[in-house]
C-alpha cells in the first residue's frame, strides 16, 4: 500500500471522527512470505497481505482502543463507535496525558543492496541452495527464507504525522546427522542468495563438529557465548529491567542499583535504534522520536528507557520508547546494543584453558527477575574447549544463572557484532562474550529407561 | 461469503492442483485490563480475512489477505498456486492427505451468556474491585487484572466438498499481585498465572471464578512470601497443584506428542522430540496410574470446536494409557505419513496462517481422594501452586519449572510457606514416579492461552485437565540467587 493512500486513510478515519475527541490513529500494511524446509524438502510455504487500522480515542480523561482489519467507510465507521463505546464506558485515568504534538524524526541507515528473496521464485532457489549443500555432506536441512516488508504510519488530531517504510529478510538453518545439529543464522533488511550459502555453510561445519558428542559433568564452567547466546539474555534483559515502567514499580534488576557496578566494566550496552545493524522505528507508539540511551556504561547502571507516562513520574522526558497506549507493559527498549571488544572468537577460545563454546540457547526463562536468574538450554553445538582449542563436542546443557553474576564475570568480548531477532519484537546487536564461573545445573537429554 | 468460497475453489481447479481449501474467517476480540488503578488495556478488535492453501503436485502454497473481495481471492488464489509450484520443485516425497469424511455441517460452541452483551462497563466494575482488594496492602506495587473474550466465525470449504461454518466463543479472566519489599519481589496470580482462566464458554466462566472473593487471600500470600524462606535444595516427593500439572502435561506430553515434531518438521524452531513413532504401544512413558486424554469434545476446553481446520471431527483418544505411550496429534498430513486417520489437531492462529499440528485439550485423568488426602499421606515433602517459570529442551525431556507458591509437608501437614520454588526433572523418569492423583473432585479444565509454534509464529490455546498429583524424589530448590 502506498505511502499517499495509507495517509488518506487515515485522514478520513479522523474526519468521520468529528471535532472534540482527541485520537490517534495506527496503520500497518505489511506482507510477509516465508519458505519453511525440513527433512530437504519444502514443508510450508505462505504468504500474506494485511492491513492493522486502529483508532485511540480519549475523551474526558477516558481512554478507549478499537481496531479491524477492513478499511472502508462502514467498517471504519463502526471502529470508532466501538472505541468512543470503550471510552465512554471507561473510568477516567489520573495523569492521562494529551497525545503527543508534532515531532521530528532521524533518518535511519539507508539498508544496502537489491531487495532480493521478495518472490517465491527466490525463495525457492535460497531453499534449493541450502538443500544442495545440505545434501552434498549428507546432512538433513531445517528452516526458513523470509521476507517481511511494510509500511507503519501514525497519525493524531494534534496533527502529528509519522511513517516508516520497513523490510527484513532472514535465513535460519539447522543441519542435523544422526540426532547432532548445528545451526546458524542470519537476519537483515536485505538478504541475498549468497547469505543463504553461506549460513548454510556455517550451519553444516556447526554440524559436522557436532557428531558423536558426549556428556559433561553439569557444574561451573568458564563459557564462550556466541552472539546470539547474548541476543537471547538480552531480550530478558529488556522486558525485565531496562524498561522505566518496571524499575518504577520495583520489579526491575536494576531497582536500587542505578549508578552502581553491576556489571564488568568491558560491559557497556544502550538502546540505539540508529545502529546500522538494527531494524527498528525511528519512532515509538506514541510518536516520539526514539533516541540512543545509554543503559549500562563500562559496567554502571546509567539510563533507562522512558515513555511519556513514566518520563512524567521521574521528571525526565520521553525517550521514544513506548507501546501503543494504554499498555500494561510500559516502555521497552526493542534496539539493544552491545558495544564491541577487541576479541576474535578464536581469541577467546585460545585463552581458555577448560571451558564450554555454546552456539545459542534453546527455551530460555525468566526464575527470579529482580536477580535476573534465567535458566535455558544449550542447543545445536555445544563443544568442550581444552587448552585453547575445540577438543569435542558434548550433549546440551541446563545452565541456571544470574545473569548479573554472569555479566560481572565478563572476561572478554568479541569484536564482530550479529543482530538476533528478539521472540518478543525487536532485535539485539551482540558480539560473542566469555564469561567465567557460569553455572549449568543438569544435563539435557538425558533418557533412561524406567 | 459462499460466492468467495466458490472463487477460491474454481480458481485453484487447475491441472495438478491435487486439493485446495479456504478459510473465512470473522474475529470479535475484547480485551479489557486494570493495571494499578487505571486502564491498562481497552480494546474493541475486528478481525477479517482468508486464507487459501493449496495443494500442487504433492506440495504446499499459501496465501492470505484480509481484503475480502472476489478480485482478492482470486489474487490470492493465484498466489498460492504459484508459491506451490515452487515447493514441488525437486520434490522427492508428495504430501499426501488422509482420507476423511466429506462433511457439510455448522458448529456453534454452547454459551450461556454472551460476553459481548455484558456493558463494558460491568466489566471494568469487577476489574477494579479486585484491584482495590489487591492494592490495600502496601507492599503490593503492581496489580494486574483482565478479562478477555473472542468470538470467530469461520467459514471452511475444500476442493473435496466440505463445507463447515463453525462459531467459538471464548473467555477468559485472571489477576495477579506483586509485592515488593526486602530487595525482592513476590507474585501471586488467580486463578492461574499467564493470564488466568481461559475457556471456550461465555461469561458464565468468569461468573463461576470467585475473582472478587480470592483476591484479599492472593494479596496476603503475595506479601507474606517477602519474608519467607528459600525453597530447600535436594531430592523430595513433590505435589504439584492442578494448574502446575496442566502445564506440566503441556510441555512434557503435548508438545513431543504432535507427530509434525516427531516427524522433524519443526526441527529449526520449537525442535523434536523424544517420542518416536517406534516406542508407540511398549514405551513406558510414565507410572501405571498416568492416563493422558486427547479431547476436543471435552465442554469448556481452549481447543474444544466441531471440525478442526482439515475439516475433521473433533474426537476423543489415548495419548498415554496406564503409563504406556499410545498416540499422537495428528492433522490429514502426518496421518497419511504414518498410515493413520487424523486426529483432527490441525489450527491457525487465524485466517493470515497455514493450519499446523496443534496440541488438543490434553488431559490428565483423574484418581483418587483429595490434596489434603495426599497430604496426609506425605512423610516430607512439598507443595507448589501456580506456575512461575517453564523451561524443556529441544527433545522435550529435560525440563525446569518455577512456581509462585511452595509449602513444606511434614508428616502428613502443611508447615512453613517457602518462596522461589523450583523443580528438575527428565520427563519419563518424572512422570514414572507419579504414585498419586486426587480424584474427580479436585480434577478441572486449566485453559493455556499463550502456546507458540512454528515459524512464521503462531499462538494458539488449549486446555489442560488436572488435579492435584504426587510424584516421588524429584530434584528441587535449583537455585537460590
Amino acid at each position: 500500500m502506498h505511502k499517499q493512500k495509507i495517509f488518506m486513510i487515515m485522514e478520513r478515519v479522523l474526519q468521520l471522527l468529528g471535532r472534540g475527541a482527541q485520537a490517534e490513529v495506527m496503520l500497518l500494511a505489511q506482507e510477509g512470505a516465508l519458505t519453511r524446509f525440513a527433512g530437504n524438502r519444502i514443508t510450508q510455504n505462505v504468504a500474506s497481505h494485511t492491513v492493522d487500522l486502529s483508532i485511540r480515542i480519549q475523551e474526558g480523561g477516558r481512554i478507549g482502543r478499537a481496531g479491524t482489519r477492513a478499511v472502508d467507510e462502514a467498517s471504519i465507521k463502526n471502529m470508532i463507535e466501538r472505541a468512543k463505546e470503550l471510552s465512554a464506558a471507561s473510568r477516567k485515568t489520573r495523569g492521562l496525558l494529551p497525545l503527543a504534538g508534532t515531532r521530528k524524526y532521524g533518518a535511519l541507515p539507508v539498508a544496502r543492496g537489491r531487495d532480493s528473496l521478495s518472490t517465491p521464485e527466490e525463495r525457492g532457489s535460497a531453499v534449493q541452495l541450502i538443500l544442495a549443500k545440505a545434501r552434498h555432506v549428507r546432512l538433513e536441512a531445517a528452516g526458513i527464507v523470509s521476507k517481511d516488508k511494510g509500511i507503519l504510519a501514525l497519525m493524531n488530531t494534534r496533527g502529528l504525522r509519522a511513517q516508516h517504510k520497513f523490510m527484513s529478510g532472514r535465513v535460519s538453518i539447522t543441519m542435523n546427522r544422526g540426532g547432532a545439529s548445528g545451526w546458524a543464522e542470519y537476519s537483515n533488511r536485505t538478504v541475498a542468495l549468497k547469505d543463504a550459502g553461506r549460513t548454510a555453510e556455517r550451519a553444516a561445519e556447526k554440524c559436522l563438529k557436532s557428531q558423536n558428542p558426549r556428556s559433561v559433568d553439569p557444574g561451573p564452567y568458564t563459557v564462550v557465548l556466541e552472539p546470539a547466546c547474548v541476543g537471547e539474555i538480552f531480550q530478558f534483559m529488556a522486558w525485565y529491567g531496562f524498561g522505566a515502567l518496571a524499575f518504577q514499580e520495583g520489579t526491575s534488576f536494576l531497582t536500587g542499583r542505578m549508578g552502581k557496578r553491576i556489571f564488568s566494566p568491558r560491559v557497556t550496552i544502550e538502546d540505539n535504534v540508529y545502529h546500522p545493524l538494527t531494524q527498528g522505528f525511528p519512532f515509538d507508539f506514541e510518536g516520539v522520536p526514539r533516541e540512543r540511551v545509554s543503559l549500562i556504561e563500562r559496567g554502571v547502571a546509567r539510563g533507562l528507557v522512558h515513555d511519556r507516562r513514566t518520563a512524567r513520574a521521574a521528571h525526565t522526558r520521553s525517550t521514544g520508547h513506548g507501546l501503543a497506549e494504554p499498555n500494561e507493559v510500559g516502555p521497552l527498549p526493542l534496539n539493544l546494543v552491545m558495544q564491541k571488544g577487541g576479541s576474535r572468537l578464536e581469541d577467546m577460545i585460545r585463552d581458555t584453558r577448560r571451558g564450554i563454546l555454546v552456539t545459542h540457547f534453546h527455551y530460555t526463562n525468566m526464575m527470579n527477575p529482580r536477580e535476573l536468574v534465567l535458566t535455558g538450554l544449550t542447543r545445536d553445538g555445544t563443544y568442550l574447549i581444552e587448552r585453547g582449542r575445540i577438543a569435542r563436542p558434548v550433549r546440551n546443557l541446563r545452565f541456571t544463572e544470574s545473569m548479573l553474576k554472569a555479566f560481572s564475570n565478563v572476561e572478554a568480548v568479541g569484536r564482530e557484532q550479529v543482530y538476533t531477532e528478539g521472540f518478543f519484537g525487536g532485535g539485539y546487536v551482540a558480539p560473542a562474550i566469555k564469561i567465567h564461573n557460569f553455572q549449568f545445573t543438569s544435563q539435557a537429554e538425558e533418557e533412561k529407561p524406567l | 461469503m459462499k460466492e468467495l468460497m466458490d472463487e477460491a475453489l474454481n480458481s485453484a481447479s487447475r491441472p495438478g492442483v491435487d486439493y485446495a481449501d479456504i478459510r473465512i474467517i470473522r474475529k470479535r476480540d475484547q480485551q479489557f485490563a486494570v493495571k494499578s488503578g487505571r486502564i491498562g488495556s481497552l480494546v474493541d478488535d475486528d478481525d477479517a480475512g482468508f486464507g487459501v492453501r493449496v495443494l500442487y503436485r504433492g506440495a504446499w502454497g499459501f496465501s492470505a489477505s484480509s481484503r475480502l473481495k472476489r478480485s482478492e481471492v482470486r489474487r490470492v488464489t493465484d498466489e498460492a498456486v504459484r508459491i506451490a509450484k515452487v515447493s514441488a520443485r525437486g520434490l522427492r516425497a508428495r504430501v499426501k492427505l488422509s482420507r476423511e469424511a466429506v462433511v457439510c455441517d455448522r458448529w456453534d460452541s454452547p454459551v450461556l451468556q454472551d460476553p459481548f452483551t455484558v456493558p463494558p462497563g460491568e466489566k471494568l466494575n469487577i476489574l477494579f474491585e479486585i484491584d482495590r482488594l489487591l492494592r490495600k496492602d502496601k507492599h503490593i506495587k503492581v496489580a494486574e487484572s483482565g478479562m478477555s473474550f473472542s468470538r470467530e466465525e469461520k467459514w471452511f470449504a475444500t476442493s473435496e466438498g466440505t463445507r463447515i461454518v463453525q462459531t467459538v466463543t471464548r473467555s477468559g479472566a485472571g489477576y495477579s499481585a506483586t509485592a515488593v519489599g526486602n530487595g525482592d519481589c513476590q507474585t501471586r496470580s488467580f486463578p492461574s498465572s499467564h493470564g488466568g482462566q481461559q475457556g471456550t464458554s461465555g461469561f458464565e466462566l468468569v461468573r463461576a471464578l470467585g475473582l472478587v472473593e480470592n483476591a484479599e487471600r492472593i494479596r496476603d500470600e503475595a506479601v507474606a512470601l517477602l519474608k519467607a524462606p528459600h525453597c530447600p535444595s535436594g531430592e523430595l516427593d513433590l505435589i504439584l497443584d492442578g494448574s502446575q500439572i496442566a502445564l506440566q502435561i503441556h510441555e512434557s506430553c503435548g508438545h513431543p506428542s504432535e507427530l509434525d515434531r516427531v516427524l522433524g518438521m519443526e526441527a529449526n524452531y520449537a525442535g523434536t522430540s523424544f517420542l518416536t513413532v517406534d516406542k508407540v504401544n511398549h514405551f513406558r512413558y510414565g507410572s501405571a496410574m498416568v492416563n493422558l486424554v486427547a479431547d476436543t469434545t471435552v465442554p469448556g476446553g481452549l481447543a474444544t470446536c466441531g471440525y478442526d481446520d482439515d475439516g475433521v471431527r473433533a474426537q476423543r483418544w489415548p495419548i498415554v494409557e496406564s503409563g504406556i505411550l499410545k498416540g499422537y496429534h495428528t492433522n490429514r498430513e502426518v496421518a497419511s505419513a504414518w498410515g493413520v486417520r487424523s486426529r483432527g489437531c490441525s489450527r491457525a492462529q487465524g485466517w493470515g496462517f497455514i493450519p499446523m499440528v496443534r496440541i488438543t485439550n490434553l488431559s490428565l485423568m483423574a484418581g483418587e481422594g483429595t490434596l489434603e488426602d495426599i497430604i496426609r499421606d506425605t512423610r516430607r515433602g512439598l507443595l507448589f501452586q501456580t506456575n512461575k517459570s517453564w523451561s524443556i529442551d529441544s527433545r522435550r525431556l529435560n525440563f525446569q519449572f518455577g512456581c509462585e507458591i511452595g509449602f513444606e509437608i511434614k508428616n502428613g501437614r502443611r508447615t512453613r510457606l517457602i518462596k522461589n520454588p523450583s523443580y528438575q526433572g527428565v520427563t519419563p523418569l518424572f512422570w514414572g514416579s507419579c504414585d498419586r492423583i486426587a480424584g474427580p473432585q479436585a480434577w478441572r479444565l486449566w485453559g493455556v492461552g499463550n502456546c507458540g509454534k512454528g515459524q512464521p509464529g503462531q499462538t494458539f490455546g488449549m486446555s489442560h485437565g488436572a488435579s492435584p498429583a504426587r510424584f516421588q524424589k524429584v530434584r528441587v530448590g535449583i537455585h537460590r540467587a
